[in-house]
């Protein structure tokens, strides 16, 4: 079952790879170690419209931690933004519950690649690192 | 959770029937949001297993709520009702039944609520969940938008009579969501979930 149920999360997680099963399965699942039952039902999970639903659901969960840390960098962002979460979330497909741990580690993968962002991009950086102190302080400031 | 029991004085504990935590080596990692799980046996006997560890590291009951899904399996071995139905007598656990979730079902698969309803033991349900939905790529999703649609609210007058240990109805709204409903429109929802509490067992 701990097959099936990472290879579900990783249709859920990527589009491409939905896409993928749909043209071929056997090819785009062969790195799970699926039974021939759990490969039928993912093969066909595919083609439902609620794969779509999940697909959305997991970027839906995902963004939310970045736009309740750092709402002002993503607007600054916003017109690289779609390619980049889709690169952010396909190098790092595992979802982090704790927002500022999936903010900090986005800001960090921001810093590796400044000529995908907008211009100034250090300067967004620093924004975006602002951002995330300025929440942290407020959850100190919350917990005391 | 005991800790967490112990500070909020909760009467009970529950969480969704769906794979939210995915193994990954000897921890887990999670999924990002809440996967239908299969009605299968393995998956019974895991959630029986887990459900039980919790009843006993908190000391306090657990309920299982059941998920809208929006993937399917339809060749699992059970259905869900029977699987719901085996999870609480097996675990000692109750259901906390979801009527908008259900209701999610009805519009996405053409389910039918109510015989649903029929062929659950109604006598496991503790607390009930009512809300409302709307859209998400092409399927109607349980996004707690405003007040419940009127055939959620018939599930709730077929349920309440029927189930012996109801003990409370929670109407789960998103706070994005006020400006649509207001503040009064809330307190209605309350006030007819009130009307339909009083004409419980």
């Amino acid at each position: 079952m701990a097959a099936f149920q990472k290879a579900y999360a990783g249709l859920a997680a990527s589009p491409k790879l939905c896409l993928a099963v749909r043209t071929d399965p056997a090819t785009a699942l062969a790195g799970f170690d699926l039974d021939a039952r759990e490969r039928d039902r993912l093969a066909r999970a595919v083609w439902q419209r609620g794969m779509d639903a999940n697909c959305t659901l997991y970027r839906a969960t995902r963004i939310t931690a970045l736009t309740a840390v750092v709402p002002l960098t993503l607007g600054v962002l916003r017109p690289a933004l779609r390619p980049l979460l889709d690169e952010y979330w396909e190098a790092h497909p595992v979802h982090e519950v704790r927002f500022a741990r999936e903010t900090a580690r986005f800001i960090a993968w921001l810093e590796t690649r400044p000529a995908s962002l907008p211009e100034p991009a250090d300067e967004i950086i620093a924004l975006a690192r602002r951002e995330l102190a300025l929440d942290e302080a407020r959850l100190m400031a919350t917990e005391d | 959770m005991a800790v967490w029991r112990e500070r909020w004085g909760a009467h009970w504990l529950s969480e969704h029937l769906a794979f939210v935590a995915i193994a990954e080596g000897h921890a887990a990692t999670t999924a990002g949001l809440a996967l239908t799980a299969p009605f299968d046996r393995d998956v019974l006997h895991l959630a029986v297993g887990r459900a039980r560890q919790v009843i006993e590291r908190t000391r306090a009951p657990f309920l299982l709520e059941n998920s809208p899904y929006y993937v399917t399996f339809d060749d699992s071995d059970l259905r869900e009702a029977d699987f719901l139905n085996q999870f609480c007598a097996d675990s000692g656990s109750g259901l906390l039944l979801d009527l908008h979730n259900l209701y999610c079902n009805v519009v996405n698969y053409g389910l039918s609520g109510h015989r649903f309803l029929d062929e659950l033991d109604l006598a496991t349900v503790v607390e009930v969940h009512i809300a409302n939905g709307s859209e998400l790529g092409g399927m109607y999703a349980d996004s707690h938008s405003g007040a419940p649609p009127e055939p959620v609210w018939d599930l709730l007058d077929n349920l309440v009579g029927r189930a012996p240990n109801l003990r409370g109805i929670t109407f789960e709204f998103h706070d994005s969501y006020l400006p649509q409903i207001g503040l009064d429109g809330v307190a209605d929802v309350i006030a007819r979930a009130r009307r339909a509490w009083n004409r419980r067992i």
